[in-house]
C-alpha cells in the first residue's frame, strides 16, 4: 500500500462511499466502523455522502402525466398485428382476388401475378429464358428455371389459389420478410442494447429484399 | 426502496401478465411509472423526451412477456430496459446539442434553481442547496449520474447497477464514488 496520505484519503472515501451503500464486505465493514468512531474527518466525510443521498431522495419528482397509462395502451393496441394479415405459412393461399399477405408483398405478388398472365397469352412456346415485360419484379431476380415456371405457370383464378406462394423464389423472399419482423424480436434486440439506430439499420436492410416499396 | 416483498410482488405481477392478464400489466405500470419517470427525467434531463421514454419502455417490457424469466428482480429488468432507452435517446446527434447546453449552464435541468421570494433565509438556504445539487447531478457524466441514482435512490445493489448498466460491479462502485464525490465538491463549493 502506498505511504502517500492522498491514496490513504482516496481509498478510505471510496470505501466510505461503498460502505454507504452496504457493499463492503463484513471485515471491511467493521474496520471502517471503528476508524469512523476515532476519525473526525472520516466521520464528517461520511455525513457528506450521507447528507447527499437524503437529497438526492428527497428530489419532489413530478408526478406522471394522468393519462400516461391510457396513451401506452393506444400504442399498444395499436402495434398490435391485424386480423387481416395472415402469413402464407399459416393459413390456406387465399383466393387471387383477395391475397392476405402484407400489403407490399400483396402489390408485388399481383404484380407478378399480372405479368405472368399477360405472358401466358403472349407466349405459346416454350422458351428457357422468356423476356417479361413487367417492372422490378421477383423474377427479374430468379434464376432460369424458377424465370420459366414464372413464365409458364397457368392463371390460377382456376383453382382458386394464389401461384405466388407456389413458387420456390417468392416463399423464399416471403419468408425473409415476414420472418424475422415481429415484435418478440424487436423486442430481443432492445433487450440486448443494440441502439436504436442499428435497429433501424437492421430493419432497412430487410426492407432493401424488396425494393419496389421503397420510396 | 426495494425490499423482497416488492420484488416478490413485481415477479408474480409480471408472470401473471405473462399469463395474459392484462391487468397485471397495469399494476406493474402504476407501481413504477412515477419512480421510473423520476430515473428517467435525471438522465435526460427533458421532461417531455423522460415521458416519452416512460412509454418506450413500458412498450417494450410487454412486448417481451413471453420470454419473461424471474431470474433477477424485475427492477434490474426494468432498470436495464431504461437505462438502454436513455442511453441511445442521449447519444442521438440531433438532440445532443441541447443536452450538452444543459452541461455546460446547467439549465435545462427542469428544477428552478432559486425561488425568488424565499419566506425566511433558511429556507433560501435549503432552496439554494438544492439548486446547486441538481445542476451538480444535471452535470454528472451519464454513466456516474446513472450509477449514483440507481444505487443511492433506487437502492440496486452494485452487482444490479452493473448488469443494468452493462458494466463491472467495480466499475459501478468507482462510478457511484466519482459521482459523490464530484456533488460533495460542488455542494462545498455552492457554500464555501
Amino acid at each position: 500500500m502506498s505511504d502517500d496520505p492522498r491514496d490513504e484519503s482516496q481509498i478510505d472515501d471510496a470505501r466510505l462511499s461503498a460502505w454507504l451503500d452496504g457493499e463492503l464486505d463484513e471485515d471491511e465493514a467493521r474496520e471502517l466502523a471503528e476508524r469512523v468512531e476515532t476519525d473526525l474527518a472520516l466521520a464528517a466525510r461520511l455525513r457528506d455522502f450521507e447528507q447527499i443521498d437524503e437529497e438526492l431522495r428527497a428530489l419532489t419528482p413530478d408526478p406522471v402525466p394522468i393519462d400516461a397509462r391510457d396513451r401506452l395502451r393506444s400504442r399498444i393496441v395499436s402495434e398490435a398485428p391485424q386480423p387481416a394479415e395472415i402469413r402464407p405459412s399459416q393459413a390456406a393461399p387465399p383466393p387471387l382476388a383477395a391475397p392476405r399477405l402484407p400489403r407490399r408483398v400483396r402489390r408485388q405478388a399481383l404484380a407478378a401475378l399480372a405479368a405472368a398472365a399477360a405472358l401466358f397469352l403472349y407466349l405459346v412456346r416454350p422458351s428457357p429464358e422468356p423476356v417479361l415485360p413487367r417492372p422490378g419484379g421477383l423474377a427479374d431476380q430468379a434464376p432460369p428455371g424458377e424465370r420459366e415456371a414464372l413464365a409458364h405457370r397457368e392463371t390460377p383464378s382456376d383453382e382458386g389459389t394464389s401461384a405466388v406462394a407456389e413458387l420456390p423464389l417468392e416463399r423464399e423472399l416471403l419468408a425473409e420478410i415476414d420472418g424475422p419482423v415481429d415484435d418478440g424480436e424487436l423486442a430481443d434486440l432492445a433487450a440486448e442494447d443494440l441502439p436504436v439506430v442499428e435497429v433501424l439499420d437492421w430493419l432497412e436492410a430487410l426492407d432493401e429484399l424488396d425494393p419496389v416499396e421503397r420510396g | 426502496m426495494q425490499g423482497p416483498e416488492a420484488s416478490d410482488e413485481d415477479a408474480r405481477l409480471m408472470l401473471a401478465f405473462a399469463a395474459g392478464d392484462e391487468s397485471a400489466f397495469d399494476s406493474l405500470f402504476d407501481r413504477w411509472s412515477a419512480r421510473l419517470l423520476h430515473f428517467l427525467e435525471r438522465m435526460v434531463r427533458d421532461r417531455a423526451v423522460a415521458e416519452e421514454l416512460l412509454q418506450e419502455s413500458f412498450l417494450r417490457i410487454h412486448r417481451a412477456r413471453d420470454r419473461y424469466q424471474p431470474t433477477a428482480r424485475f427492477s434490474t429488468w426494468l432498470y436495464t430496459i431504461a437505462s438502454n432507452a436513455a442511453r441511445n435517446e442521449l447519444r442521438r446527434p440531433f438532440r445532443r446539442a441541447s443536452h450538452e447546453s444543459a452541461d455546460e449552464s446547467g439549465e435545462g435541468a427542469g428544477t428552478p434553481l432559486v425561488d425568488a421570494s424565499p419566506p425566511s433565509d433558511e429556507l433560501a438556504a435549503a432552496r439554494q442547496r438544492q439548486g446547486t445539487l441538481e445542476v451538480a447531478l444535471a452535470r454528472l457524466p451519464e454513466r456516474q449520474r446513472a450509477a449514483l441514482w440507481l444505487a443511492a435512490v433506487e437502492g440496486l445493489s452494485y452487482a444490479e447497477v452493473a448488469e443494468a448498466l452493462d458494466v463491472t460491479p467495480a466499475s459501478v462502485k468507482s462510478l457511484v464514488h466519482r459521482a459523490r464525490v464530484a456533488l460533495a465538491d460542488a455542494l462545498d463549493g455552492g457554500e464555501s
